[in-house]
């Protein structure tokens, strides 16, 4: 039996080493090694690099080596004494949806210990500056000819993916926006100003034109803008005035999280929906999180132990991947239950929160405490 | 009367799309050095005038694929990073090809002062970065990337006519998916789907529009994808693999 493409149970995933090179040339021959934090031989994690931080550091180029000296699972593919280049290739699939580019990049395969194993090397060479957004380098083996399995009664058709290992992805550049400096803030009249209830405390611009998204704060409520400039005192007892703002930190903090989380994560799962769509072959959402604006990029990455459902999120990426392979029913009861608890809590513990909103708030030293 | 606002990011939606329209907003004006920009903008106006005398929609698209695609060239060669700026193509939709995307994709609405919800429509003047979707559905990127697959297949723009010239349901099932970011792929699924005509139907079985079949073909060139590495494929190779998935499509 012959199928168009392979089945799974014919894919094997193997064990590969990443070397990764940098020059600050584009002509000269010059490479010296780059450590990458995430090469780790032994975890089956992506390896992840930025290019604007190499470029930062005067690089202009990086070369990445795979290697393969192992097993791959995939030696009885191979008829005795051939080479294992006359059955299956070894290569990167390079693709990048911003430079729009799909190609296979062709590397080497060899025979290894007598014949028992395969070894496999590809290099990709890549000047920095052409990385646009997100590019992805997935190692591949493919059969070149159709190919019966181990077994002789399966096969798999010409260009068939029958191994792989850890994909290279490569960033342009990462977001900006700590956690704690996510806004501008801004005191306005809610009465007088568009859109806006009179009885709300907040409102939050999240494609405000500046570098950060704006929190406008209602100064028409009586006592909020008072009560809000309240400066910590150092030592002694606090004021009736500074728990009530320690309160109100808190709560404006609370609610000004919970409602930037749920609109950028109703936007991760509505882009996944989308790429779902769009490409049935889609199963990695990462990238999503290069659709978002700045400013939710700035939310994602600073919140994103909040956002994400597990708690141990290196980065936006990660967290996108995570929200966008939930189910609706998921997404529905993270936003309405365990995502804002989780915020209830962190905020009550750590009172980090609260920090975000004083920053912007004790900014403004000369207004009137009240 | 209040000034507009000016500004220099993403639009976020068809809402500010026809804030724009209006002239509540305004895009910062893009400095494009060894852009002939008149040059695009006489192409713009042409194919605008030509839509209005009811031209064949392939017709007039295609002679301004060629010329956007020609003109853009010192952008390409020296500055790239342009041609993935959502701003670029936002700005170009809503300034030099103004009315051309108006007029191909927006041309039954009322005069833009009556207009108080934004349609849907519009959608084809905003851009989100990074999705293939969005790009191949915007009014001027989609010519663009068009005029570049042609290019990138054989240097010339003999084959525009394969891609504006078909059902528009081809170009969206290969250019909104990744199946058209590789040039000879998106080259073989033209010649192979646009061969799909309709069956009949008979006394014993119903008739199947060229469409149907079409979208059952593409459901299974994307089912090859998920396990074949197409790029990895020859030309040969891959037009052997679609006649083979064509010639299941009943």
């Amino acid at each position: 039996m012959t199928r168009r493409g392979s089945t799974p149970f014919l894919q094997e995933i193997f064990k590969s080493v990443l070397l990764v090179e940098v020059s600050k040339s584009l002509v000269d021959d010059t490479w010296e090694q780059y450590d990458l934090a995430t090469s780790d031989q032994t975890s089956w994690e992506d390896w992840k690099l930025v290019a604007d931080v190499l470029k930062a550091n005067g690089f202009m180029r990086a070369r990445f080596t795979v290697v393969a000296e192992g097993k791959t699972g995939l030696e009885a593919y191979v008829p005795k004494s051939s080479n294992p280049e006359e059955v299956m290739a070894f290569g990167f699939i390079e693709l990048s949806t911003h430079t729009r580019r799909r190609t296979f990049h062709k590397g080497h395969l060899q025979a290894a210990s007598g014949g028992k194993l395969i070894s496999a090397r590809a290099t990709f060479d890549l000047e920095l500056d052409n990385v646009l957004g997100d590019l992805i380098l997935e190692p591949v083996i493919v059969a070149t000819s159709e190919l019966a399995g181990p077994k002789g009664h399966f096969g798999v058709t010409t260009g068939t993916i029958i191994g792989t290992t850890n994909v290279i992805r490569i960033r342009e550049k990462n977001p900006v926006g700590p956690l704690g400096d996510i806004f501008d803030y801004q005191w306005i009249s809610f009465a007088t100003s568009d859109h806006r209830a009179e009885g709300e405390l907040f409102d939050i611009d999240l494609f405000a034109d500046g570098e950060k998204p704006v929190l406008y704060l209602n100064e028409d409520v009586e006592h909020f803008h008072g009560i809000m400039n309240t400066p910590d005192n150092k030592s002694g007892k606090a004021s009736r005035k500074l728990l009530a703002r320690r309160t109100l930190d808190s709560a404006v903090a609370v609610e000004v999280m919970t409602q930037c989380i749920a609109t950028v994560l109703q936007k991760i799962s509505s882009l996944a929906a989308d790429r779902r769509e769009e490409d049935a072959e889609e199963e990695e959402f990462g990238s999503i999180f290069y659709e978002l604006t700045v400013h939710e990029q700035s939310i994602v990455e600073g919140w994103r132990n909040f956002l994400g459902v597990t708690h141990a999120h290196e980065d936006g990426y990660s967290v996108c991947a995570e929200i966008s392979a939930l189910s609706p029913s998921a997404v529905s009861n993270h936003l309405s239950s365990s995502m804002p608890r989780w915020i209830r809590s962190q905020v009550e513990i750590e009172n980090a929160a609260a920090r975000i909103i004083n920053n912007g708030l004790q900014a403004d030293e000369s207004e009137d405490a009240g | 009367m209040s000034a507009s606002v000016e500004i220099n990011r993403p639009l976020r939606d068809t809402g500010e799309v026809l804030q724009v329209l209006k002239g509540d907003k305004d895009l910062k004006a893009i400095a494009l050095h060894g852009i002939d920009i008149k040059k695009l903008e006489a192409a713009a106006q042409k194919a605008t005038k030509e839509l209005g005398n009811s031209i064949a929609l392939g017709t007039v698209d295609k002679a301004l694929a060629i010329v956007l695609h020609e003109e853009l060239a010192p952008i390409r060669n020296s500055a790239s990073g342009i041609l993935n700026d959502v701003v670029f193509w936002q700005w170009l939709a809503l300034n030099p090809f103004r009315e051309y995307s108006l007029a191909r994709w927006c041309g039954d609405l009322p005069p833009l002062v009556e207009i108080v919800e934004p349609p849907s429509s519009l959608s084809r003047l905003t851009l989100t970065s990074g999705s293939v979707k969005s790009h191949a559905r915007h009014s001027v990127r989609r010519l663009y990337i068009y005029a570049e697959c042609c290019h990138l297949y054989d240097g010339s723009y003999q084959h525009l006519g394969k891609i504006l010239d078909a059902d528009q349901d081809i170009a969206g099932a290969v250019f909104e998916r990744r199946l058209g970011l590789s040039p000879s792929l998106a080259m073989a699924l033209f010649d192979v789907a646009a061969q799909f005509t309709l069956t009949k139907k008979t006394d014993s079985a119903p008739g199947i529009s060229a469409r149907s079949k079409r979208r059952e073909f593409f459901k299974q060139v994307n089912l090859l994808g998920s396990t074949v590495s197409v790029e990895f494929l020859s030309e040969v190779e891959i037009i052997k693999y679609l006649t083979d998935i064509a010639s299941d499509i009943p």
